[in-house]
């Protein structure tokens, strides 16, 4: 995959920017722009893998320090927050479960046939008639 | 046509709506004896108008599913994190408004820079001992010492302004805290009387108003209690409110500062970690400016203390031997020493440039003070090193705050933007929405992750580096 401002990126290697972008995108939660970077961020890797790491590029990650800190620290509340979110999915998903084996046991007792709803979902079990 | 579908369009999501608010509502009833369900309200939202031939016309509603009460565990997220990041804002604007104080915008100029008022005033011992008889030299060490003395005396006496700035903005904050605090038990004692049982709407978004406002202000926890109840304390778990009572935080003054009770408890320590505008307002009030003074006191006192010293221990050029005098007031004790810091000398003639018992032309009184400036006379370091040290520190500090703070806002962006997309969305969504957030967190890892190694080969290749 070959984008266009990353080939502009690859002598001067603005890593900052890079980062920044990162940073932006992360907060934003654009996973396909992350995603972007991050192949940006191989193929770079590829490149100083293949022909080692400039004085240059030293000098530009020295200088994308600071921000580099701040992506980890971002990273460190984003993955919190989705800790957080995927514990209320689950309990949402739990909730369903319940929701829609206790349907089942509504409509045996009688309790929401009165809503006239479910009957197409209602399954025999012990006491149908 | 376009009519035509937008009519269809407008049926069909009514239909939808019905639907979905039967089911919600089905769903309570048949639940209505179980304990663990939690309650669900059907949440009607107004479309977006659709526009045909200029005319506005409703296309009815969208019922965008139940709003649980689970959705507490995702505003609890979105309180905690705007805690810290409210604190963490509060401290950053304090501890910018202190670097100031050190590093003025003059600082271009030699004009209120401690650091080249330190060594402006020992060169100037440096000129005098070139010229131990010269009332112009003589006058140079007065003047610099002048100038050092009022940088430091102006120094400390900004950070007891901004210090009792601070106190006064604790005490506001506070004030506002237990009118919230007040509001928040009224309307538990509304919601438990009205609605024990049921979701108390509007009321319901009251207090959780109430709460985002008090998380902005103060570090709290909430408890659920019966009858659909809360009860609110600060994170060091003192009650600030119980379901239809508030307990309103009292002020006394304690050595200068306002301090925080509850009841006769002193609540000042934990609300300075608790988090909130007050949190950082409290930590930069009682840990970052006493600090930084008391690193001022230490300068000013090893300074002051050891140059008095060498005059004390030389001849004048009046031939005043062991007793010149002191040059700086003397300090009796540490605390207090940069504020109140001054010049006492006035007569040039009294500076011990000779050593004692020695003629006015030697110099070697003078070359001792002059000496002092690479000797580790302030807390084991040279006073340039100290102040140095003391600056750097005080700047790491606003670096860290400030990445902190950035990562904060951005985590309450994030919850933010969460709770609008989550609002009433089915399962199916959600998980589509959990699964965005999980590619993008994975993709920004995967970023962090490359280019931190290379960030490690770049310590060998003797680029120093920051992040570990």
């Amino acid at each position: 995959m070959t984008i266009g401002w990353q080939e502009q990126l690859r002598p001067g290697m603005a890593l900052t920017t890079i980062v920044q972008q990162a940073i932006a995108a992360l907060i934003a939660m654009d996973a396909e722009r992350l995603e972007e970077l991050a192949l940006c961020c191989a193929d770079l890797n590829r490149g100083w893998e293949e022909n080692g790491l400039s004085q240059e590029a030293g000098v530009h990650l020295q200088s994308a320090g600071s921000d580099l800190e701040l992506l980890k620290r971002i990273l460190h509340e984003t993955r919190a927050n989705l800790t957080v979110l995927t514990q209320l999915h689950t309990i949402r998903l739990r909730e369903a479960l319940l929701l829609g084996s206790q349907r089942t046991v509504g409509c045996a007792d009688g309790g929401a046939e009165a809503f006239g709803i479910w009957s197409w979902e209602r399954t025999p079990g012990y006491g149908d008639n | 046509m376009g009519t035509i579908n937008s009519a269809i369009s407008l049926i069909t999501g009514a239909l939808d709506a019905d639907q979905a608010a039967l089911d919600v509502t089905a769903s309570n009833v048949a639940n209505a004896s179980n304990e663990s369900y939690t309650r669900q309200v059907p949440n009607w939202s107004e479309n977006q108008p659709i526009y045909i031939n200029g005319e506005a016309i409703g296309t009815g509603v969208t019922v965008t599913g139940g709003v649980s009460q689970r959705d507490r565990v995702l505003d609890q997220r979105l309180d905690q994190q705007q805690q810290l990041s409210a604190s963490s804002t509060a401290l950053l604007t304090a501890l910018t408004t202190l670097q100031d104080s050190f590093t003025p915008a003059s600082s271009s100029t030699a004009t209120g820079n401690i650091g080249t008022d330190i060594s402006n005033f020992f060169d100037s011992y440096t000129q005098l001992e070139s010229d131990p008889t010269s009332n112009a030299e003589r006058q140079g060490v007065l003047t610099a010492a002048t100038t050092l003395a009022n940088d430091i005396s102006s120094t400390a006496a900004s950070l007891n302004a901004q210090q009792a700035s601070l106190d006064q903005s604790a005490t506001t904050v506070v004030t506002q805290v237990n009118a919230l605090t007040a509001n928040l038990a009224q309307i538990n004692r509304q919601i438990q009387s009205t609605s024990p049982n049921a979701d108390a709407g509007v009321l319901e978004d009251e207090r959780q108003s109430d709460l985002n406002q008090l998380s902005q202000l103060i570090g709290i926890n909430q408890i659920a209690t019966e009858k659909n109840g809360l009860s609110v304390t600060t994170t060091g778990g003192q009650l600030l409110a119980s379901e239809g009572a508030s307990i309103p935080i009292t002020t006394g003054e304690v050595g200068g500062v306002t301090h925080f009770y509850l009841g006769t408890t002193d609540i000042t320590s934990a609300l300075a970690s608790g988090g909130g505008q007050l949190g950082g307002i409290l930590t930069a009030r009682d840990q970052s400016i006493p600090d930084a003074l008391a690193s001022l006191d230490q300068l000013a006192y090893g300074i002051a203390t050891n140059v008095n010293t060498v005059n004390n221990a030389g001849t004048d050029i009046d031939g005043d031997n062991g007793n010149a005098g002191d040059i700086f007031n003397a300090p009796t004790q540490v605390a207090g020493s940069a504020a109140a810091l001054t010049v006492v000398l006035t007569d040039p003639n009294k500076i011990a440039a000779a050593g004692l018992g020695k003629g006015s032309g030697d110099n070697s009184n003078a070359l001792a003070a002059a000496n002092l400036a690479t000797q580790n006379i302030v807390g084991g370091q040279t006073p340039s090193n100290f102040y140095s040290n003391l600056v750097s520190t005080l700047g790491a500090s606003v670096s860290e705050t400030t990445t902190q703070n950035t990562a904060l806002i951005a985590s309450v962006t994030q919850l933010q933007s969460q709770v609008n997309a989550l609002s009433g969305v089915n399962l199916n969504d959600e998980a589509s929405n959990l699964e965005q957030f999980q590619r993008a967190y994975q993709a920004a890892s995967e970023v962090f992750s490359i280019l931190n190694t290379v960030y490690a080969s770049a310590i060998n290749l003797g680029v120093e580096a920051t992040v570990s």
